[in-house]
């Protein structure tokens, strides 16, 4: 098929065949003359249209950068100018259950920290989806000297609490004082660092804080940036409604929020609902939503029903079978991230003692059937360390489902058929029950009965943070973990350690192995990378293998759900589950 | 009155007794082939709770053996397929055939909740019919102990005793016979307290025989007819109740294809999978649809104001 000419082939062929006078010559000349800046103009238009950050944030949050390095492009977003806003600035997010504990320095909650992101502040946060880049939050600027001793920082003269007194390094230090002295919930994350705060916390100056540690602590800085623990506080609230009984306020705090964040609380219903609106004497720049509303909603269809709608535009937990459907909604984003969170069944230390029982148990999971069918492929089988966290080991095996290996080593460990086990797991979470029934018919295989006891989410919070003695728990139960900040040794210590069983810590099993303890120790202590990875292999050998803990079945790819026009979400691995509220926008249709 | 002629036979003093409840009873409508006859030409609607009950019923017994599919060992390759012709009711999200658990689940559902009314039904009647012949500080007694359980939403106190000894299929039966029983003694007190003036007890009396003969020969068998029709009604509730605390994790657990504990779990994937949830919500309503009917048609049965003849 002969090509048809272009007008600029047909002038050509015309002047070659003497066809066109001078004055055509000029006058098509002139045409094309104007013509092509026109066009240039539009295809420059088309390309800048390409350039728009709108696009690339579409592009950012269907897809989280890998990139550790912060992306320029994600400043110019920042300017109201280059943007589509849209008029409506409430968002809306929905919770699986209510936040009981409002003490940002006590509640070990990821729910209630999503809440604290946005009323309260650390002195830095994680950048984007890095877990070791940061960008201000209460601190403008920080450093650490050359033997990372002293860690520096310096806040704005202008921070203000949300009872309207003033933010100061003085300020921060009786927070961080406050943290470390109550010691509760998340406190590893601050002990673990300093020992004294009155004498290792220095106020250089009204806007510069400093920290000195006994030791080189690389790890310091990922810790004052985690989500769980190192929230300023107002001091002055604390003194107000301090008590001979309660000397650090946390009757107080645990109703009531009083930070330096650009979202204040004008209406709390723990149980029900929470109204964040903007903070109007926040020392940054205002973020674009004015209120922020967290709704209490425990039933997945309703939460994806109000999503769908439209009523609420963000939900951090949905079952597998949901987000599935909804990557096909063109009203709403689904935003994968990895996460650092694994998933496990915990063993009882004291009932069931022999560990051939326990890798018994560990060998009769269905560890393939729960990652494919039941999380569809948004899991996958891993041991108690997540593979991006620092200190992970891939040398360390992991286990597979062989019931004749399993029915052997329980056999030996003098278990047999008509013997029956117990297992606890908090309702409301249908992939949960899925999994441990999975796990019950595959031990039915080998004549082993396991009763599932489901409860409520509170009562096994309540009971895997008490002191009940392990004889009346049941002899296993159902969970998983995320680490504070990116650290295998405070992945590992909270749930294993034998300091941290019943209310010390997470080891609501009561795990205890010496070498296991000894191996946690060099983890902590180490100077290295390749240290602390040796480390942590010989722990996780331990973990897994020599004396298992817990049955160790997955590592979860994360999703949070957005309304389609919502712009500037990043998800990141350590805050999971969480909103950058500061940095999201909502783009007009 | 000492004697009484009936035809040519003359009354001893064994059988007088009986005699004279016998003419005392409002109608004679007490024999089983009678009511078999009778009943289902009363209303249409007593045929269809009939059928449902029977067929409910014939599940109980037979479900578990009839059920073309394992209703408990996963199938995970088969997780929400749609009603076919292999799967009638489709399949959950465990690849478990739902019509499986919904015929073996009605023994579990039906089964409880009749032991549950059993149970309320023999302490509730035993202790209404003292309190009401007795009389005196034991009515009181037993009265003030009836109004404490009556005085709690019967649901919210069911909820509280099965959470307090622990979420178990047996634990939800006591619960719910706790909770059920004082209907009962105060509907059995009510009946002795008006039977137990009336002449054949009275004449009863006279002649000397023990409280207890009166109570169990005399009173109660023409004080069964409300109870029949209450208990009727009750085990559709109590199927209901039942389902209503598995649903909250408070009653059977997994992998028991309990009616309540089915929905629970299905709850979550309704949007997907439609027959997960639907089927075993159809059986439940259908039995206690039937149990309500059946209860409608005895009382119009029993009660001489309302039967059609």
């Amino acid at each position: 098929m002969q090509r048809r000419p272009v007008p600029l082939d047909r002038i050509w062929n015309d002047v070659n065949a003497h066809q066109l006078s001078r004055r055509d010559v000029l006058r098509k000349a002139m045409y094309l003359g104007i013509s092509v800046p026109i066009i240039t103009t539009l295809l420059s238009a088309c390309d800048a249209d390409d350039d728009d950050p709108v696009d690339d944030e579409d592009a950012e949050a269907a897809e989280p950068e890998t990139d550790d390095e912060p992306d320029e492009e994600d400043d110019s977003v920042a300017d109201d100018d280059d943007r589509n806003l849209s008029d409506d600035r409430e968002f809306g997010i929905a919770f699986t259950g209510g936040i009981p504990d409002q003490d940002p320095q006590s509640a070990y909650d990821n729910q209630a920290s999503s809440l604290f992101l946005a009323t309260y502040e650390m002195l830095i946060r994680l950048d984007g989806d890095s877990t070791f880049e940061y960008q201000p939050m209460l601190a403008q600027e920080w450093e650490a000297n050359d033997e990372l001793t002293e860690f520096t920082f310096v806040i704005p003269d202008n921070a203000m609490f949300h009872d309207g007194t003033v933010c100061d390094a003085d300020a921060v230090k009786q927070s961080f004082v406050r943290f470390h002295q109550m010691g509760r919930g998340p406190v590893s994350v601050i002990t673990r660092f300093i020992d004294d705060p009155e004498e290792e916390i220095e106020v250089v100056d009204d806007v510069t804080v400093r920290f000195h540690t006994e030791n080189p602590e690389p790890l310091f800085l990922p810790a004052i940036a985690s989500a769980y623990g190192p929230f300023v506080v107002s001091p002055t609230a604390m003194e107000e409604n301090a008590t001979d009984d309660d000397p650090w306020a946390h009757e107080f705090f645990s109703q009531n929020m009083v930070g330096t964040g650009p979202y204040m609380v004008t209406e709390a219903e723990p149980q029900e609902r929470f109204i964040l609106d903007r903070f109007d004497d926040y020392h940054g720049d205002a973020p674009f939503f004015d209120r922020i509303t967290a709704r209490v909603v425990p039933e997945d269809p309703t939460r994806r029903s109000l999503l769908e709608s439209g009523e609420i535009n963000g939900v951090a937990v949905l079952p597998a079978d949901d987000l599935d459907a909804l990557e096909d909604d063109p009203n709403v984003q689904v935003v994968d991230y990895d996460s650092t969170q694994t998933n496990w069944i915990r063993i009882n230390h004291a009932l069931i003692e022999d560990p051939n029982a326990k890798l018994g148990f560990a060998y009769a999971f269905p560890y393939e059937s729960v990652n494919n069918d039941v999380y569809l492929g948004r899991a996958y089988q891993q041991g108690p360390v997540a593979d991006n966290l620092v200190g992970f080991d891939p040398s360390i095996e992991l286990h597979e489902t062989d019931l004749d290996r399993a029915q052997e080593l329980l056999e030996e460990a003098g278990y047999g058929e008509g013997d029956t086990f117990t297992l606890m797991y908090a309702g409301g979470d249908a992939p949960a029950a899925a999994t441990v029934e999975l796990f019950q018919a595959n031990l039915a295989q080998i004549g082993i009965t396991l009763e599932l006891e489901q409860v409520d989410r509170s009562a096994i919070i309540e009971l895997n943070y008490s002191d009940t003695p392990p004889e009346d728990r049941p002899h296993f139960n159902l969970g998983g973990w995320w680490p504070d900040y990116n650290d295998s040794w405070n992945q590992l210590y909270p749930n294993f350690h034998s300091e941290s069983a019943g209310s010390a810590g997470s080891n609501s099993m009561f795990y205890d192995n010496a070498d296991f303890d000894a191996y946690l120790d060099q983890m902590r202590d180490a100077e290295t990378e390749e240290e602390l990875v040796e480390a942590t292999g010989n722990a996780v050998q331990v973990l897994m293998w020599d004396d298992p803990g817990g049955i160790f079945y997955q590592q979860i790819v994360r999703s949070t759900c957005l309304s389609g026009n919502i712009r500037g979400f990043v998800g990141n691995g350590i805050y999971i589950a969480a909103y950058n509220f500061h940095e999201m926008w909502r783009e007009a249709d | 009155m000492t004697t009484q002629e009936t035809g040519t036979r003359k009354l001893t003093t064994a059988n007088r007794t009986d005699e004279y409840s016998k003419l005392d009873k409002v109608d004679d409508r007490s024999g089983i082939l009678y009511f078999l006859k009778r009943f289902p030409r009363e209303s249409p609607l007593n045929v269809v709770a009939l059928v449902i009950i029977i067929g409910f019923f014939f599940l109980t017994i037979f479900g578990p053996t009839l059920a073309p599919h394992d209703p408990i060992t996963p199938d995970t390759e088969n997780r929400f397929v749609g009603p076919s012709s292999q799967y009638w009711f489709g399949t959950d999200n465990l690849g478990r055939d739902v019509l499986s658990r919904v015929m073996t689940g009605a023994r579990i559902s039906l089964g409880v909740a009749t032991l549950i009314i059993s149970i309320a039904v023999v302490v509730g009647v035993s202790v209404g019919a003292i309190a009401g012949y007795i009389g005196g500080w034991v009515d009181e007694f037993i009265m003030r102990m009836t109004d404490i359980f009556l005085a709690f939403p019967w649901l919210i106190l069911a909820m509280a005793i099965a959470a307090a000894l622990g979420p178990s299929l047996q634990n939800t039966v006591i619960a719910l016979a706790v909770v059920y029983w004082p209907w009962y003694a105060r509907l059995v007190r009510g009946q002795v307290m008006a039977i137990k003036e009336r002449d054949f007890v009275e004449a009863a009396r006279s002649i000397g025989l023990r409280p207890s003969r009166i109570l169990l020969k005399h009173i109660l068998p023409n004080a069964w007819a409300p109870v029949i029709i209450q208990l009727t009604i009750d085990v559709g509730y109590a199927v209901l109740a039942t389902a209503a605390l598995s649903f909250i994790g408070l009653g059977a657990q997994p992998p028991s294809p309990e009616w309540g504990t089915m929905i629970s779990g299905a709850r979550t994937y309704f949007r997907e999978a439609w027959w997960f949830i639907t089927f075993p919500g159809i059986a439940l309503s259908l039995t206690v649809i039937g149990f309500n009917l059946l209860g409608d048609g005895l009382r119009d049965y029993f009660d001489p104001r309302t039967r059609s003849r």
